[in-house]
């Protein structure tokens, strides 16, 4: 009698997948927008390509470049490494491969969730209300304009498709993590039957 | 701990010290351009805090103040005028300007003598210069009470709450000087 064996974590697959398809799309789609007027001012944050422009300029800050990379590459391992444990769920070394890539999609998440609020509650103790979501009117603080004069822009904030995705790539990652035993459970049952019938047969 | 625990390990941490040590070496005589790229250093260096003038300010913010564009137009009669405003647009997106609006005041007077608009919005191609008709009515009564008090000759102009709503951003004016608006009075 044949046992249905699960040869994939399907979970684990799916987050390797969609971990490689977040990493990608965010070179082009950022994770989080912030517009002030007609994109005179325009903030693209992601963990893997953060940039700015001011009346036009495009530019990014070197430190930020570098963190990018970081993420950049933690993705890219995280994503192959799943990839290859969720095609080998029951190898000796899978539940290393495991350890290694679940974790990290959701660190990164954390990380920019967390780096967003801090930004924004600095920017506000400064007197600049920036929208995590949706728009406001934001009137330069007068300390920084000469008197007798007054600017204010329309600002807006929005999460866009690649957060959204992420968020699905580490609740697969955890998944695939809650998976994994049973998933090498009936695999190592299957085995175990397939060994005991041999042992009858001989 | 197996072969595989360690590589992954050294992998985890190569992966983030490799970029920031490598970024740390390439700046390390500069290590203030890490957190300050040149755009932003150039635009701090620009600006003069000493400086309260709103067009020094308005200087710096790449935004620059509409100029007059040719000659305006009066009718004595009427008190209808058109005020044709030069707009540049210096950024690398188009803008538009919605709306340009302020009130006309004789400054020594204390009188309002009419207002000034744009008719429609216009959008200004990057790095283009957008003619804006200003229109408005003065009125002629009021003129010519100001001629009489000041012997047909009124020179201090200025507009008071002046409005600009330029790329989605709305700039207020407590007063501006109305320039050669008030050569269109004698």
């Amino acid at each position: 009698m044949k046992t249905l064996s699960p040869r994939l974590n399907w979970f684990g697959l799916a987050a390797g997948i969609i971990i490689l398809i977040v990493l990608v799309i965010s070179f082009y789609v950022p994770w989080w927008q912030l517009t002030v007027g007609q994109d005179l001012v325009k903030v693209n944050a992601s963990p893997v390509n953060t940039n700015f422009g001011l009346f036009g300029k495009q530019f990014t800050v070197p430190l930020i470049w570098a963190t990018n990379l970081v993420s950049i590459l933690t993705l890219t391992a995280s994503g192959v490494v799943m990839l290859v444990y969720s095609i080998f769920p029951a190898k000796s070394y899978s539940k290393e491969l495991l350890g290694f890539s679940y974790k990290k999609p959701l660190y990164i998440l954390i990380l920019f969730v967390s780096g967003l609020l801090v930004i924004t509650a600095i920017a506000g103790v400064l007197g600049f209300s920036i929208p995590l979501v949706g728009s406001t009117n934001f009137a330069v603080p007068t300390q920084f304009i000469p008197s007798n004069f007054a600017i204010t822009a329309l600002v807006s904030g929005s999460f866009q498709l690649p957060f959204y995705l992420a968020i699905v790539a580490a609740a697969l990652c955890i998944a695939a993590r809650l998976y994994h035993q049973r998933a090498t459970g009936i695999t190592n049952h299957a085995s175990s039957t397939s060994a005991s019938t041999n042992v009858t047969q001989k | 701990m197996n072969k595989m625990k360690i590589a992954l390990t050294l992998i985890s941490i190569a992966i983030v010290v490799g970029p920031l040590v490598g970024v740390l070496l390439v700046y390390r005589d500069n290590l203030m351009g890490l957190v300050l790229p040149p755009e932003i250093k150039d635009l701090s260096s620009n600006s003069n805090k000493d400086s309260s003038s709103v067009s020094k300010f308005l200087n710096i913010s790449v935004l620059q103040l509409p100029t007059l564009a040719g000659q305006p137009y009066y009718n004595q009669q009427t008190g209808a005028f058109s005020y044709p405003i030069n707009f540049t647009n210096p950024l690398s997106t188009e803008i538009s300007v919605d709306q340009i609006s302020a009130e006309i005041k004789s400054k020594n007077s204390n009188i309002i003598l009419g207002n000034i608009s744009i008719t429609q919005p216009i959008k200004i191609a990057p790095g283009a210069n957008g003619i804006i008709n200003a229109t408005g009515i003065l009125d002629p009564a009021t003129v010519n009470q100001l001629k009489d008090q000041y012997s047909g000759n009124i020179n201090n102009l200025v507009l008071e709450n002046v409005n600009i709503i330029v790329a989605g951003v709305q700039m207020h004016f407590d007063e501006l000087d109305a320039g050669s608006l008030q050569s269109l009075l004698g």
